[in-house]
Protein backbone atom coordinates (compact mmCIF):
# COMPACT_ATOMS: atom_id res chain seq x y z
CA UNK A 1 0.00 0.00 0.00
CA UNK A 2 1.39 3.40 -0.91
CA UNK A 3 2.25 5.99 1.68
CA UNK A 4 0.55 9.36 1.98
CA UNK A 5 1.20 12.68 3.67
CA UNK A 6 -1.58 14.69 5.25
CA UNK A 7 -0.59 18.34 5.62
CA UNK A 8 -3.05 20.05 7.91
CA UNK A 9 -2.43 23.76 7.30
CA UNK A 10 -4.88 24.63 10.09
CA UNK A 11 -2.19 23.44 12.53
CA UNK A 12 0.77 24.97 10.72
CA UNK A 13 2.45 27.84 12.61
CA UNK A 14 5.02 28.41 9.83
CA UNK A 15 7.94 27.56 12.11
CA UNK A 16 9.66 26.13 9.01
CA UNK A 17 11.00 23.20 11.02
CA UNK A 18 10.00 20.95 8.09
CA UNK A 19 11.88 23.10 5.60
CA UNK A 20 15.05 23.07 7.71
CA UNK A 21 14.78 19.35 8.52
CA UNK A 22 14.48 18.59 4.80
CA UNK A 23 17.61 20.59 4.03
CA UNK A 24 19.47 18.96 6.92
CA UNK A 25 18.54 15.41 5.97
CA UNK A 26 19.41 15.87 2.30
CA UNK A 27 22.60 17.78 3.14
CA UNK A 28 21.58 20.72 0.95
CA UNK A 29 23.65 23.91 1.06
CA UNK A 30 22.26 27.28 2.13
CA UNK A 31 20.82 29.76 -0.37
CA UNK A 32 21.89 33.36 -0.45
CA UNK A 33 18.72 35.40 -0.07
CA UNK A 34 17.63 39.00 0.21
CA UNK A 35 15.22 40.80 2.53
CA UNK A 36 12.07 41.00 0.44
CA UNK A 37 9.65 42.07 3.14
CA UNK A 38 8.32 38.54 3.73
CA UNK A 39 9.15 35.62 5.97
CA UNK A 40 9.00 33.33 2.93
CA UNK A 41 12.61 32.48 2.48
CA UNK A 42 14.02 31.59 0.00
CA UNK A 43 11.64 33.17 -2.47
CA UNK A 44 10.82 29.92 -4.26
CA UNK A 45 11.67 26.23 -4.46
CA UNK A 46 15.12 25.69 -5.93
CA UNK A 47 17.61 22.83 -6.38
CA UNK A 48 18.69 23.26 -2.73
CA UNK A 49 15.18 23.69 -1.32
CA UNK A 50 12.81 20.77 -1.89
CA UNK A 51 10.32 22.02 0.66
CA UNK A 52 9.22 25.59 1.19
CA UNK A 53 6.74 27.14 3.60
CA UNK A 54 4.91 29.72 1.52
CA UNK A 55 3.51 32.79 3.28
CA UNK A 56 0.49 34.53 1.82
CA UNK A 57 -1.56 37.38 3.23
CA UNK A 58 -4.74 39.06 2.11
CA UNK A 59 -7.45 41.22 3.62
CA UNK A 60 -10.86 39.83 4.49
CA UNK A 61 -13.55 42.07 6.04
CA UNK A 62 -10.85 44.58 6.96
CA UNK A 63 -8.85 41.89 8.78
CA UNK A 64 -5.51 40.50 7.68
CA UNK A 65 -5.53 36.78 7.00
CA UNK A 66 -2.11 35.15 6.95
CA UNK A 67 -1.93 31.72 5.35
CA UNK A 68 0.91 29.23 5.51
CA UNK A 69 1.46 26.54 2.92
CA UNK A 70 4.26 23.95 3.30
CA UNK A 71 4.81 23.31 -0.43
CA UNK A 72 6.38 20.12 -1.77
CA UNK A 73 6.06 17.45 -4.46
CA UNK A 74 2.61 15.80 -4.31
CA UNK A 75 3.85 12.37 -5.41
CA UNK A 76 0.96 12.10 -7.89
CA UNK A 77 -0.72 8.74 -8.28
CA UNK A 78 -0.37 9.16 -12.08
CA UNK A 79 2.64 11.49 -12.27
CA UNK A 80 2.61 13.55 -15.51
CA UNK A 81 6.32 14.35 -15.06
CA UNK A 82 7.13 10.65 -15.29
CA UNK A 83 5.00 10.15 -18.40
CA UNK A 84 6.78 13.04 -20.09
CA UNK A 85 10.27 12.00 -19.01
CA UNK A 86 9.63 8.41 -20.16
CA UNK A 87 9.11 9.64 -23.72
CA UNK A 88 12.67 11.04 -23.70
CA UNK A 89 14.81 8.99 -21.27
CA UNK A 90 13.51 5.78 -19.75
CA UNK A 91 13.74 5.61 -15.95
CA UNK A 92 14.92 9.19 -15.61
CA UNK A 93 11.88 9.46 -13.35
CA UNK A 94 10.57 6.38 -11.58
CA UNK A 95 7.63 5.62 -9.36
CA UNK A 96 8.16 3.22 -6.47
CA UNK A 97 5.03 1.11 -6.30
CA UNK A 98 5.57 0.03 -2.67
CA UNK A 99 5.62 3.57 -1.28
CA UNK A 100 4.07 5.61 -4.11
CA UNK A 101 7.16 7.87 -4.13
CA UNK A 102 7.92 9.61 -7.43
CA UNK A 103 11.71 9.69 -7.66
CA UNK A 104 13.99 11.73 -9.91
CA UNK A 105 17.09 9.68 -10.66
CA UNK A 106 20.55 10.69 -11.80
CA UNK A 107 19.42 9.77 -15.30
CA UNK A 108 17.47 13.04 -15.46
CA UNK A 109 20.82 14.55 -16.48
CA UNK A 110 20.34 12.90 -19.89
CA UNK A 111 17.19 14.92 -20.51
CA UNK A 112 18.00 17.73 -22.93
CA UNK A 113 16.94 21.29 -22.20
CA UNK A 114 13.75 20.94 -24.24
CA UNK A 115 12.78 17.76 -22.40
CA UNK A 116 13.55 19.34 -19.02
CA UNK A 117 11.27 22.23 -19.87
CA UNK A 118 8.51 19.82 -20.88
CA UNK A 119 8.89 17.89 -17.59
CA UNK A 120 8.79 21.09 -15.55
CA UNK A 121 5.78 22.37 -17.49
CA UNK A 122 3.95 19.08 -17.08
CA UNK A 123 3.86 19.39 -13.29
CA UNK A 124 0.43 20.68 -12.22
CA UNK A 125 1.99 22.03 -9.01
CA UNK A 126 5.11 23.73 -10.42
CA UNK A 127 7.55 21.65 -8.35
CA UNK A 128 10.57 20.36 -10.33
CA UNK A 129 13.71 22.51 -10.38
CA UNK A 130 16.85 21.96 -12.44
CA UNK A 131 20.24 21.94 -10.79
CA UNK A 132 22.17 23.67 -13.56
CA UNK A 133 25.48 22.57 -12.05
CA UNK A 134 24.82 18.82 -12.16
CA UNK A 135 22.09 18.85 -14.82
CA UNK A 136 19.87 16.80 -12.49
CA UNK A 137 16.21 17.58 -11.88
CA UNK A 138 15.41 17.91 -8.19
CA UNK A 139 12.45 17.77 -5.83
CA UNK A 140 11.18 16.05 -2.65
CA UNK A 141 11.99 12.29 -2.64
CA UNK A 142 9.60 11.40 0.22
CA UNK A 143 12.79 10.73 2.23
CA UNK A 144 12.86 7.40 0.43
CA UNK A 145 15.89 6.09 2.32
CA UNK A 146 14.25 6.86 5.64
CA UNK A 147 10.82 5.42 4.93
CA UNK A 148 12.29 2.18 3.55
CA UNK A 149 13.79 1.84 7.02
CA UNK A 150 10.48 2.60 8.71
CA UNK A 151 11.55 6.11 9.75
CA UNK A 152 9.23 9.08 9.25
CA UNK A 153 10.22 11.60 6.56
CA UNK A 154 12.43 14.32 8.05
CA UNK A 155 9.75 17.03 7.67
CA UNK A 156 7.15 14.95 9.50
CA UNK A 157 9.52 14.02 12.29
CA UNK A 158 10.45 17.67 12.84
CA UNK A 159 6.91 19.09 12.84
CA UNK A 160 6.06 20.22 16.38
CA UNK A 161 2.37 20.93 15.84
CA UNK A 162 0.99 17.85 14.08
CA UNK A 163 0.53 19.69 10.77
CA UNK A 164 2.68 17.11 8.97
CA UNK A 165 1.44 13.52 9.09
CA UNK A 166 2.51 10.39 7.24
CA UNK A 167 1.39 6.77 6.98
CA UNK A 168 -0.40 4.13 4.92
CA UNK A 169 -2.69 5.76 2.36
CA UNK A 170 -5.86 4.20 3.72
CA UNK A 171 -5.13 5.27 7.29
CA UNK A 172 -4.18 8.76 6.15
CA UNK A 173 -7.40 9.15 4.13
CA UNK A 174 -9.38 8.25 7.25
CA UNK A 175 -7.27 10.58 9.35
CA UNK A 176 -7.69 13.45 6.87
CA UNK A 177 -11.47 12.95 6.77
CA UNK A 178 -11.72 12.95 10.56
CA UNK A 179 -9.49 15.98 10.85
CA UNK A 180 -11.43 17.85 8.14
CA UNK A 181 -14.74 17.36 9.97
CA UNK A 182 -13.16 18.85 13.07
CA UNK A 183 -11.55 21.79 11.26
CA UNK A 184 -14.83 22.55 9.45
CA UNK A 185 -16.47 23.46 12.74
CA UNK A 186 -14.24 26.55 12.96
CA UNK A 187 -13.63 27.02 9.24
CA UNK A 188 -16.71 26.14 7.17
CA UNK A 189 -14.69 26.69 3.96
CA UNK A 190 -12.15 24.02 4.91
CA UNK A 191 -11.46 21.39 2.27
CA UNK A 192 -9.02 18.73 1.15
CA UNK A 193 -6.92 19.29 -1.95
CA UNK A 194 -6.64 16.67 -4.72
CA UNK A 195 -6.96 13.72 -2.32
CA UNK A 196 -7.89 11.33 -5.15
CA UNK A 197 -4.97 12.06 -7.41
CA UNK A 198 -1.99 12.68 -5.13
CA UNK A 199 -0.21 11.16 -2.15
CA UNK A 200 0.14 14.52 -0.43
CA UNK A 201 -3.23 15.65 0.85
CA UNK A 202 -3.57 19.20 2.12
CA UNK A 203 -6.28 20.39 4.44
CA UNK A 204 -6.81 24.10 3.86
CA UNK A 205 -9.18 26.49 5.60
CA UNK A 206 -9.35 29.22 2.96
CA UNK A 207 -9.74 29.42 -0.84
CA UNK A 208 -6.77 27.69 -2.56
CA UNK A 209 -5.76 30.88 -4.36
CA UNK A 210 -5.32 32.60 -1.01
CA UNK A 211 -2.44 30.21 -0.34
CA UNK A 212 -0.53 29.87 -3.57
CA UNK A 213 -1.54 29.80 -7.22
CA UNK A 214 -0.38 26.19 -7.64
CA UNK A 215 -1.95 24.95 -4.39
CA UNK A 216 -4.43 22.89 -6.44
CA UNK A 217 -3.55 21.18 -9.73
CA UNK A 218 -3.20 23.82 -12.35
CA UNK A 219 -4.60 22.75 -15.72
CA UNK A 220 -2.70 25.56 -17.39
CA UNK A 221 0.66 24.26 -16.20
CA UNK A 222 1.02 22.54 -19.55
CA UNK A 223 -0.78 23.16 -22.80
CA UNK A 224 -3.21 20.29 -23.45
CA UNK A 225 -3.31 21.23 -27.15
CA UNK A 226 0.43 20.77 -27.65
CA UNK A 227 1.85 17.50 -29.02
CA UNK A 228 3.04 16.64 -25.53
CA UNK A 229 -0.18 17.71 -23.87
CA UNK A 230 -2.10 15.30 -26.10
CA UNK A 231 0.41 12.56 -25.35
CA UNK A 232 -0.03 13.02 -21.61
CA UNK A 233 -3.81 13.08 -21.92
CA UNK A 234 -3.67 9.88 -23.95
CA UNK A 235 -1.44 8.12 -21.42
CA UNK A 236 -3.50 9.19 -18.44
CA UNK A 237 -6.66 8.05 -20.17
CA UNK A 238 -5.11 4.65 -21.03
CA UNK A 239 -3.98 4.26 -17.45
CA UNK A 240 -7.41 5.13 -16.04
CA UNK A 241 -9.03 2.60 -18.37
CA UNK A 242 -6.59 -0.05 -17.19
CA UNK A 243 -7.37 0.73 -13.55
CA UNK A 244 -11.12 0.78 -14.26
CA UNK B 1 -1.57 -2.55 23.69
CA UNK B 2 0.16 -1.56 20.50
CA UNK B 3 -1.00 -4.44 18.29
CA UNK B 4 -4.53 -4.74 19.64
CA UNK B 5 -7.21 -5.38 17.04
CA UNK B 6 -4.77 -6.32 14.27
CA UNK B 7 -6.60 -8.33 11.58
CA UNK B 8 -5.03 -11.45 10.05
CA UNK B 9 -4.45 -9.49 6.84
CA UNK B 10 -2.70 -6.67 8.70
CA UNK B 11 -0.65 -9.27 10.55
CA UNK B 12 0.50 -10.78 7.24
CA UNK B 13 1.40 -7.34 5.85
CA UNK B 14 3.32 -6.45 8.99
CA UNK B 15 5.28 -9.71 8.99
CA UNK B 16 6.23 -9.11 5.35
CA UNK B 17 7.36 -5.57 6.15
CA UNK B 18 9.52 -6.78 9.04
CA UNK B 19 11.08 -9.31 6.67
CA UNK B 20 11.77 -6.65 4.04
CA UNK B 21 13.33 -4.35 6.60
CA UNK B 22 15.52 -7.09 8.02
CA UNK B 23 16.73 -9.35 5.22
CA UNK B 24 19.42 -10.70 7.56
CA UNK B 25 16.78 -11.97 9.97
CA UNK B 26 14.63 -13.68 7.36
CA UNK B 27 15.41 -17.16 8.72
CA UNK B 28 14.50 -16.49 12.31
CA UNK B 29 11.41 -14.46 11.39
CA UNK B 30 10.35 -17.18 8.93
CA UNK B 31 10.61 -19.76 11.72
CA UNK B 32 8.37 -17.81 14.05
CA UNK B 33 5.87 -16.77 11.37
CA UNK B 34 3.91 -20.05 11.54
CA UNK B 35 3.78 -19.84 15.32
CA UNK B 36 2.49 -16.27 15.27
CA UNK B 37 -0.25 -17.08 12.75
CA UNK B 38 -1.27 -20.25 14.60
CA UNK B 39 -1.29 -18.36 17.87
CA UNK B 40 -3.53 -15.68 16.46
CA UNK B 41 -6.12 -18.04 15.05
CA UNK B 42 -6.17 -20.10 18.27
CA UNK B 43 -6.53 -16.97 20.39
CA UNK B 44 -9.67 -15.96 18.49
CA UNK B 45 -11.27 -19.32 19.37
CA UNK B 46 -10.05 -19.32 22.96
CA UNK B 47 -11.51 -15.96 23.84
CA UNK B 48 -15.01 -17.31 23.19
CA UNK B 49 -14.58 -20.79 24.70
CA UNK B 50 -12.63 -19.76 27.79
CA UNK B 51 -14.34 -20.06 31.18
CA UNK B 52 -15.00 -16.77 32.96
CA UNK B 53 -12.34 -15.51 35.34
CA UNK B 54 -12.94 -13.63 38.54
CA UNK B 55 -11.71 -10.08 39.05
CA UNK B 56 -8.28 -9.91 40.69
CA UNK B 57 -7.90 -8.91 44.33
CA UNK B 58 -7.11 -5.20 43.95
CA UNK B 59 -5.47 -4.94 47.39
CA UNK B 60 -3.06 -7.72 46.59
CA UNK B 61 -2.38 -6.19 43.18
CA UNK B 62 -1.68 -2.82 44.77
CA UNK B 63 0.92 -4.48 46.97
CA UNK B 64 2.68 -5.89 43.92
CA UNK B 65 1.23 -9.41 43.56
CA UNK B 66 0.55 -10.25 39.89
CA UNK B 67 -3.08 -10.95 39.00
CA UNK B 68 -2.66 -14.56 37.84
CA UNK B 69 -1.05 -15.61 41.14
CA UNK B 70 -4.50 -16.22 42.61
CA UNK B 71 -5.97 -18.04 39.62
CA UNK B 72 -5.77 -21.69 38.66
CA UNK B 73 -5.21 -20.66 35.05
CA UNK B 74 -5.00 -24.20 33.69
CA UNK B 75 -8.60 -25.00 34.55
CA UNK B 76 -9.93 -22.04 32.54
CA UNK B 77 -9.51 -23.75 29.18
CA UNK B 78 -11.62 -26.79 28.23
CA UNK B 79 -9.92 -29.26 25.87
CA UNK B 80 -6.54 -27.60 26.05
CA UNK B 81 -4.80 -30.52 24.37
CA UNK B 82 -6.32 -29.89 20.93
CA UNK B 83 -5.02 -26.35 20.76
CA UNK B 84 -1.69 -27.45 22.19
CA UNK B 85 -1.33 -30.01 19.40
CA UNK B 86 -2.04 -27.30 16.81
CA UNK B 87 0.70 -25.14 18.24
CA UNK B 88 3.07 -28.13 18.17
CA UNK B 89 2.35 -28.55 14.46
CA UNK B 90 3.19 -24.88 13.84
CA UNK B 91 6.33 -25.28 15.94
CA UNK B 92 7.41 -28.26 13.89
CA UNK B 93 6.72 -26.41 10.62
CA UNK B 94 8.83 -23.44 11.70
CA UNK B 95 11.56 -25.49 13.39
CA UNK B 96 12.02 -28.72 11.42
CA UNK B 97 15.12 -29.50 13.50
CA UNK B 98 12.91 -29.99 16.53
CA UNK B 99 11.02 -32.83 14.86
CA UNK B 100 12.10 -35.46 17.39
CA UNK B 101 11.27 -33.20 20.34
CA UNK B 102 7.84 -32.15 19.05
CA UNK B 103 6.96 -35.78 18.30
CA UNK B 104 7.97 -36.77 21.84
CA UNK B 105 5.90 -33.96 23.35
CA UNK B 106 2.91 -34.87 21.21
CA UNK B 107 3.04 -38.48 22.40
CA UNK B 108 3.50 -37.34 25.99
CA UNK B 109 0.30 -35.26 25.86
CA UNK B 110 -1.59 -38.18 24.34
CA UNK B 111 -0.53 -40.42 27.24
CA UNK B 112 -1.04 -37.72 29.91
CA UNK B 113 -4.26 -35.91 28.94
CA UNK B 114 -4.24 -33.58 31.98
CA UNK B 115 -0.69 -32.39 31.65
CA UNK B 116 -1.13 -29.21 29.57
CA UNK B 117 -3.12 -27.28 32.22
CA UNK B 118 -0.41 -28.24 34.70
CA UNK B 119 2.28 -26.91 32.40
CA UNK B 120 0.39 -23.65 32.03
CA UNK B 121 0.33 -23.22 35.81
CA UNK B 122 4.01 -24.18 36.06
CA UNK B 123 5.03 -21.60 33.48
CA UNK B 124 3.03 -18.87 35.24
CA UNK B 125 4.36 -19.73 38.71
CA UNK B 126 7.91 -20.28 37.46
CA UNK B 127 7.74 -23.87 38.79
CA UNK B 128 10.84 -25.24 37.11
CA UNK B 129 10.51 -28.66 38.78
CA UNK B 130 7.51 -29.80 36.70
CA UNK B 131 9.19 -28.65 33.49
CA UNK B 132 12.49 -30.21 34.43
CA UNK B 133 10.67 -33.50 35.23
CA UNK B 134 9.08 -33.38 31.77
CA UNK B 135 12.45 -32.66 30.17
CA UNK B 136 14.07 -35.59 32.00
CA UNK B 137 11.26 -37.94 31.14
CA UNK B 138 11.39 -37.02 27.46
CA UNK B 139 15.18 -36.81 27.41
CA UNK B 140 15.05 -33.30 25.94
CA UNK B 141 17.27 -30.40 26.94
CA UNK B 142 15.62 -28.31 29.69
CA UNK B 143 15.98 -25.04 27.76
CA UNK B 144 14.43 -26.51 24.64
CA UNK B 145 11.56 -27.99 26.65
CA UNK B 146 10.97 -24.61 28.23
CA UNK B 147 11.06 -22.88 24.84
CA UNK B 148 8.60 -25.35 23.29
CA UNK B 149 6.16 -25.18 26.20
CA UNK B 150 6.32 -21.40 26.30
CA UNK B 151 5.64 -21.10 22.57
CA UNK B 152 2.74 -23.58 22.68
CA UNK B 153 1.22 -21.94 25.75
CA UNK B 154 1.49 -18.37 24.40
CA UNK B 155 -2.08 -18.27 23.02
CA UNK B 156 -3.43 -19.29 26.43
CA UNK B 157 -1.27 -16.82 28.30
CA UNK B 158 -2.21 -13.99 25.95
CA UNK B 159 -5.92 -14.84 26.16
CA UNK B 160 -5.67 -14.73 29.95
CA UNK B 161 -3.85 -11.40 29.88
CA UNK B 162 -6.41 -10.02 27.40
CA UNK B 163 -9.25 -10.94 29.81
CA UNK B 164 -7.40 -9.61 32.82
CA UNK B 165 -6.16 -6.35 31.28
CA UNK B 166 -9.38 -4.28 31.75
CA UNK B 167 -8.93 -4.62 35.53
CA UNK B 168 -5.25 -3.74 35.45
CA UNK B 169 -5.45 -0.75 33.12
CA UNK B 170 -7.39 1.22 35.71
CA UNK B 171 -4.71 0.94 38.35
CA UNK B 172 -1.17 2.19 38.83
CA UNK B 173 1.58 -0.42 38.53
CA UNK B 174 5.09 0.68 39.41
CA UNK B 175 6.93 -2.62 39.06
CA UNK B 176 9.33 -3.83 36.40
CA UNK B 177 7.57 -7.22 36.24
CA UNK B 178 4.25 -7.92 34.58
CA UNK B 179 1.13 -7.08 36.62
CA UNK B 180 -0.64 -10.07 35.12
CA UNK B 181 1.79 -13.00 35.06
CA UNK B 182 4.78 -11.63 36.97
CA UNK B 183 7.35 -12.21 34.20
CA UNK B 184 9.96 -9.62 33.24
CA UNK B 185 9.78 -7.70 29.95
CA UNK B 186 11.68 -8.84 26.86
CA UNK B 187 11.66 -5.42 25.20
CA UNK B 188 10.26 -1.92 25.62
CA UNK B 189 9.07 0.91 23.42
CA UNK B 190 8.45 4.64 23.71
CA UNK B 191 5.11 5.95 22.54
CA UNK B 192 3.90 9.49 22.10
CA UNK B 193 0.66 10.39 23.76
CA UNK B 194 -1.86 10.77 20.90
CA UNK B 195 -4.50 13.12 22.19
CA UNK B 196 -4.65 15.47 19.23
CA UNK B 197 -3.93 18.40 21.48
CA UNK B 198 -4.13 21.90 20.11
CA UNK B 199 -0.72 23.02 21.35
CA UNK B 200 2.84 22.04 20.50
CA UNK B 201 3.75 18.40 20.71
CA UNK B 202 6.59 17.17 22.86
CA UNK B 203 9.02 14.90 21.07
CA UNK B 204 9.43 12.54 24.02
CA UNK B 205 7.35 9.51 24.82
CA UNK B 206 6.11 7.25 27.56
CA UNK B 207 7.94 3.99 28.13
CA UNK B 208 5.93 0.81 27.72
CA UNK B 209 7.20 -2.63 28.73
CA UNK B 210 6.29 -5.77 26.80
CA UNK B 211 5.91 -8.93 28.92
CA UNK B 212 8.12 -11.76 27.71
CA UNK B 213 5.51 -14.35 28.69
CA UNK B 214 1.92 -13.10 28.34
CA UNK B 215 2.67 -10.13 26.00
CA UNK B 216 0.85 -7.63 28.25
CA UNK B 217 2.16 -4.09 27.96
CA UNK B 218 2.37 -1.70 30.89
CA UNK B 219 3.78 1.75 31.38
CA UNK B 220 6.78 2.36 33.63
CA UNK B 221 8.78 5.51 34.39
CA UNK B 222 11.78 5.90 32.11
CA UNK B 223 14.28 6.61 34.86
CA UNK B 224 14.11 3.28 36.63
CA UNK B 225 15.74 -0.08 35.92
CA UNK B 226 12.89 -2.57 35.38
CA UNK B 227 15.00 -5.35 36.89
CA UNK B 228 16.48 -3.96 40.12
CA UNK B 229 14.44 -0.79 40.57
CA UNK B 230 17.57 1.42 40.61
CA UNK B 231 16.61 5.08 40.15
CA UNK B 232 20.02 6.76 40.40
CA UNK B 233 20.48 8.62 37.16
CA UNK B 234 24.27 8.37 37.16
CA UNK B 235 24.06 4.58 36.99
CA UNK B 236 21.40 4.40 34.29
CA UNK B 237 22.38 5.01 30.69
CA UNK B 238 21.24 4.34 27.17
CA UNK B 239 23.14 3.77 23.95
CA UNK B 240 22.22 3.98 20.31
CA UNK B 241 23.90 3.84 16.95
CA UNK B 242 24.90 7.26 15.60
CA UNK B 243 22.46 7.22 12.70
CA UNK B 244 19.78 5.10 14.30
CA UNK B 245 18.63 6.95 17.36
CA UNK B 246 15.28 5.25 17.69
CA UNK B 247 16.71 1.80 18.52
CA UNK B 248 18.31 1.90 21.95
CA UNK B 249 19.82 -0.20 24.70
CA UNK B 250 18.98 0.91 28.25
CA UNK B 251 21.54 -0.38 30.76
CA UNK B 252 21.81 -0.38 34.53
CA UNK B 253 25.35 -0.20 35.93
CA UNK B 254 24.17 -1.52 39.28
CA UNK B 255 22.68 -4.88 38.23
CA UNK B 256 24.49 -5.02 34.88
CA UNK B 257 21.24 -5.83 33.07
CA UNK B 258 20.04 -4.26 29.84
CA UNK B 259 16.80 -3.99 27.91
CA UNK B 260 16.23 -2.89 24.33
CA UNK B 261 13.91 0.01 23.52
CA UNK B 262 12.31 1.28 20.34
CA UNK B 263 11.21 4.91 20.05
CA UNK B 264 8.04 4.50 17.98
CA UNK B 265 7.38 8.23 17.75
CA UNK B 266 9.83 8.43 14.85
CA UNK B 267 8.48 5.45 12.92
CA UNK B 268 6.06 5.11 10.03
CA UNK B 269 4.72 1.65 10.95
CA UNK B 270 4.15 0.56 14.53
CA UNK B 271 6.24 -2.51 15.38
CA UNK B 272 4.85 -6.02 15.53
CA UNK B 273 5.48 -6.84 19.18
CA UNK B 274 5.85 -10.58 18.51
CA UNK B 275 8.78 -9.84 16.22
CA UNK B 276 10.27 -6.77 17.87
CA UNK B 277 12.69 -8.77 20.09
CA UNK B 278 14.13 -10.27 16.89
CA UNK B 279 14.41 -6.90 15.15
CA UNK B 280 16.40 -5.77 18.18
CA UNK B 281 18.82 -8.73 18.05
CA UNK B 282 21.77 -6.67 16.74
CA UNK B 283 21.46 -4.52 19.87
CA UNK B 284 21.45 -7.64 22.08
CA UNK B 285 24.77 -8.63 20.60
CA UNK B 286 26.27 -5.18 21.21
CA UNK B 287 24.93 -5.00 24.79
CA UNK B 288 26.28 -8.44 25.65
CA UNK B 289 29.66 -7.59 24.11
CA UNK B 290 29.70 -4.59 26.45
CA UNK B 291 29.29 -6.93 29.40
CA UNK B 292 25.58 -6.53 30.17
CA UNK B 293 23.08 -9.36 30.58
CA UNK B 294 19.54 -9.61 29.23
CA UNK B 295 16.80 -9.33 31.85
CA UNK B 296 15.07 -12.32 30.27
CA UNK B 297 17.60 -14.57 28.51
CA UNK B 298 16.00 -16.30 25.54
CA UNK B 299 17.42 -19.04 23.37
CA UNK B 300 17.95 -16.55 20.54
CA UNK B 301 19.19 -13.57 22.52
CA UNK B 302 21.75 -15.00 24.90
CA UNK B 303 25.40 -15.35 24.16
Amino acid sequence: MSKTFVIDTSRCTACRGCQVACKEWHGLPANETKQRGTHQNPADLNPYTYKLVRFSEHKEDGRVVWNFFPDQCRHCIDPPCKFVADTYVKDAIIKDEATGAVLYTDRTRYLDSYAVQEVVNSCPYNIPRLNTGTGILTKCDMCYGRIRNNMLPACVKACPTGAMNFGDRKDMLDFAQARLSKVKKDHPQARMIDADSTNVIYIITDKPNNYWKYAVASASAYNPQSRLGKLIAERVSKRSKRIA
Amino acid sequence: MLNQGLTTEQLHTNIQRVKERNPDLENIIGSFEELILAKNSLKEELSSTMREIKAPDMDRLASGVPALSDLDAGSRFPEMDTGFQRMLEALEAGFPNLKRETAALRLYIKNNPDISPKWLDSIIFGDDQTISDTADELNIDMEITNFMLEQCLKPYLETLSGKMSPYIEKMRWDQGYCPICGAYPDTTYLRQKQDNQEYLRAHGGQRWLHCSLCSYEWRLRRIVCPYCGNEENDSLEYFHEKNNQHERIYVCHKCKKYITCLDTSQLVDIPLMDLLPFEMLPLDIVAQDMGYHPIVPKLWSKA
